[in-house]
C-alpha cells in the first residue's frame, strides 16, 4: 500500500481533484483515516471546513490526542476532543468506538451515548477502562444497534422497561459485571443475535436462548450452561478459567442441542469440566457436521481421554484437530492401563477417523500421549499432515523413533 | 466443461462493448436488478468510460470468490496483485472511485478510498494541498484564526 500511495503522490493531478469529488465519497475516504487526520482537513479550504463533520464512523483511540497516556492532562484532552467532535458532528453516526486505555467518567460516557443514540448508532464499542463505572442507561436508547462491544465495567443493569435490541446481531462483553438474570434477559431480547462472546465472565448456570446464533465464545468461570435449541450454531469456543466442580449437564447434553455444530474449541479446564460425571458408555451421539476440534486434554486423566475419544469417534466428518497435551494442575490421576484398554477397545470396534486430514498435537511425551498419537496414526487412512510439538526437550528422540516406527493407516502422510 | 456460463453485455459511455460473466455483474448492485431480470441487451453505463470499465472488470474478475478465501496464500497473492493494480495516475484512481460508487461495487470502492486515505495519512496540510493540487481559498488571517482558535488543530 505504501508503494501505491507513493505512485499517487508522484503524479501531477488536475487541480482540486480531491475537492471535486461528491461529499459522500469524501466522507467515505475520511472514514479510512484517523479521526484526528479527518478533523485536520478542515484547514484545507472553505469547502473542506466542515466536510469531516458528517463522517458516519467515529473511532476514538488514545492516538486522537497528541499526548502520552501517562500524561496527567491526557484524560481531559481526550474527553474534550470526543465532546468537541460530537458537538460539531451532523448526520447519522453509524459507528462509535471509544478505546482510550484510560479511566473515563460516567457522566461523559452517558452524554456521548445519548448523543449517538439520537443519530441512529448501529455499531457501538466502549472500553470503560474503569472497574468502578456503571454502564449508563442511555445505552438502551440505542435501539438501532446491530453490534455492541463493552469492556471493563463494574456493572450493567437492564432498565425495567427493556424490551430488547431488535436488530442486534453481535454482542461482546469483556469483563462486564452483569447479573445472570439480566444477561439471560438481554440475550433472549436480541432475536437476531448471531455472535455472542463473553470474556472474563463469572456466572452461575447460564441459559442461552438465541435461535439465530452461529458463533458462541465463552471465557471465564461458569457453573454451567444450558443451551436452548440453537439450530444454527456452528462454532462453540469455551475457555474454562477455573477448576469447576459443580456441573449442570454433560457435554453430550450440551452439544445435543446444536445439531449443526462444525467447530468446537475447548481450552483450559473445559475438558475436565465436561468429563466429570460423564456416562462412560454413552457413545450414542454423532456429530454429523463437526469437522474441527481444538481441545486441551490432560492425558493422565482417564475421564478426559474418554471425552476426547467419544468426540473423535462420534465425529465422522472430522477433518482437523488440535490437541494440547501435558499435565494440568490439580487433575486427577487415573490408572493408565484404563486408557490403553480404551484405545484398544475402540480400535477393536473398527472405528476409524475416516476423514481426518490434519492433526496437530502438543505433547509432553508421556506414555499416554504417545499411545494417543499411535492410535491416530493407525486409524486415520486419509491423514495428510501430523504436526507434533514437544512441550519440553526431554525424551524427544525416543518419541520420534517410537512414532516413526509405528504403522500408519495413511499412505499420504507427510 | 458443463454448460457455458451466462454472459452479460455492457456498453461504456464511449460506446465500447464489454462482456462479463453474470456472477461478476451480480456484484455490481446498481445493475444487479437488470441482470436478474434476464436483460439480454447491452446495459448502457453512461458514466463510465471504456478504459475505466476495463479496469473495473479486471479487478472484479480477480476478486470474485477470492476475497472470501481463508487461504492465507491466496489472500497474500491478492494483496500484492491489488498493490500492482492500483499503481495508476491520480486521474484514473479518482475515475475508479467514481465508477465503483456509481456501480455500487463495495470492495472496489473501499479499496480505492483506502488508497486515497493512505496518501493523506501522516501528511501536513501543506503536503496534502501539494499532492492533490488543492487550492487554498483561505486568506492567511482566516487560516491563522482556524488553526489558532482550535487547540486540536495545533501542531497538525
Amino acid at each position: 500500500m505504501a508503494q501505491a500511495s507513493y505512485i499517487v503522490e508522484k503524479q501531477i493531478a488536475p487541480p482540486n481533484i480531491l475537492s471535486n469529488l461528491p461529499s459522500e465519497i469524501i466522507g467515505e475516504i475520511l472514514c479510512h483515516v484517523l479521526i484526528r487526520e479527518a478533523v485536520k482537513t478542515s484547514v484545507l479550504s472553505h469547502r473542506w471546513r466542515y466536510l469531516w463533520c458528517s463522517i458516519p464512523d467515529l473511532l476514538f483511540e488514545h492516538n486522537c490526542v497528541n499526548l502520552p497516556i501517562s500524561s496527567p492532562s491526557f484524560v481531559n484532552k481526550f474527553v474534550s476532543f470526543v465532546s468537541r467532535v460530537l458537538l460539531l458532528h451532523r448526520g447519522p453516526v453509524r459507528k462509535f468506538e471509544v478505546a482510550p486505555y484510560c479511566k473515563l467518567e460516567f457522566s461523559n460516557i452517558s452524554q456521548w451515548l445519548t448523543f449517538v443514540s439520537r443519530n441512529g448508532i448501529e455499531k457501538l464499542s466502549v472500553e470503560f477502562g474503569n472497574e468502578h463505572i456503571t454502564v449508563p442507561s442511555s445505552l438502551f436508547l440505542c435501539d438501532k444497534l446491530k453490534e455492541l462491544y463493552l469492556a471493563y465495567s463494574e456493572s450493567l443493569k437492564l432498565p425495567v422497561s427493556f424490551d430488547g435490541f431488535m436488530l442486534l446481531t453481535r454482542l461482546v462483553f469483556i469483563s462486564v459485571s452483569i447479573d445472570i438474570h439480566s444477561l439471560e434477559k438481554l440475550i433472549s431480547g436480541c432475536p437476531l443475535l448471531e455472535i455472542l462472546e463473553l470474556s472474563n465472565s463469572h456466572s452461575e448456570v447460564l441459559k442461552i436462548h438465541a435461535p439465530r446464533l452461529w458463533y458462541l465464545n465463552l471465557k471465564g468461570t461458569f457453573d454451567g450452561f444450558i443451551l436452548e435449541k440453537l439450530p444454527l450454531l456452528e462454532m462453540i469456543s469455551v475457555t474454562m478459567a477455573d477448576d469447576v466442580t459443580k456441573h449442570s449437564c454433560t457435554l453430550v447434553q450440551f452439544i445435543d442441542k446444536v445439531p449443526d455444530l462444525q467447530k468446537l474449541i475447548g481450552l483450559d479446564y473445559f475438558a475436565q469440566y465436561w468429563s466429570v460425571g460423564m456416562d462412560p458408555t454413552a457413545f450414542a451421539i454423532t456429530h454429523n457436521h463437526l469437522w474441527f476440534i481444538k481441545l486441551r486434554i490432560d492425558f493422565e486423566d482417564p475421564w478426559e481421554v474418554r471425552l476426547l475419544s467419544q468426540l473423535l469417534i462420534g465425529s465422522p466428518v472430522l477433518k482437523v484437530f488440535e490437541i494440547e497435551g501435558g499435565r494440568r494442575n490439580g487433575s486427577s490421576n487415573g490408572p493408565s492401563t484404563l486408557i490403553s484398554d480404551f484405545w484398544n477397545g475402540s480400535r477393536n470396534l473398527g472405528r476409524q477417523l475416516l476423514k481426518l486430514k490434519k492433526a496437530t498435537v502438543t505433547t509432553s511425551g508421556s506414555g499416554n500421549e504417545i499411545e494417543f498419537l499411535k492410535f491416530v496414526l493407525l486409524n486415520s487412512p486419509t491423514l495428510e499432515t501430523m504436526i507434533v510439538t514437544p512441550s519440553s526437550k526431554l525424551s524427544v528422540g525416543r518419541m520420534i523413533v517410537d512414532l516413526l516406527r509405528c504403522r500408519r493407516a495413511s499412505t499420504w502422510l507427510k | 466443461m458443463s454448460s457455458k456460463k451466462k454472459v452479460i453485455t455492457l456498453r461504456s459511455s464511449d460506446g465500447e462493448i464489454f462482456e462479463v460473466e453474470e456472477a461478476v455483474a451480480l456484484e455490481w448492485l446498481t445493475i444487479k436488478p437488470l441482470v436478474e431480470s434476464g436483460c439480454t441487451d447491452a446495459i448502457p453505463l453512461p458514466q463510465v468510460t471504456g478504459n475505466i470499465l476495463a479496469k473495473v472488470i479486471e479487478y472484479c474478475k480477480k476478486h470474485i470468490g477470492a476475497s472470501e478465501s481463508e487461504d492465507r496464500k491466496i489472500l497474500y497473492e491478492l494483496e500484492s496483485w491489488d498493490a500492482d493494480f492500483i499503481k495508476v495516475d491520480q486521474g484514473t484512481l479518482f475515475d475508479l472511485i467514481r465508477a465503483a460508487d456509481y456501480l455500487t461495487i463495495k470492495t472496489l470502492f473501499e479499496f480505492t478510498c483506502q488508497t486515497v486515505a493512505d496518501t493523506i495519512k501522516h501528511k501536513t496540510i501543506e503536503e496534502v494541498r501539494h499532492i492533490f493540487r488543492e487550492s487554498n481559498d483561505f486568506t492567511p488571517e482566516e487560516e491563522k484564526e482556524i488553526r489558532g482558535k482550535s487547540w486540536w488543530l495545533q501542531g497538525l
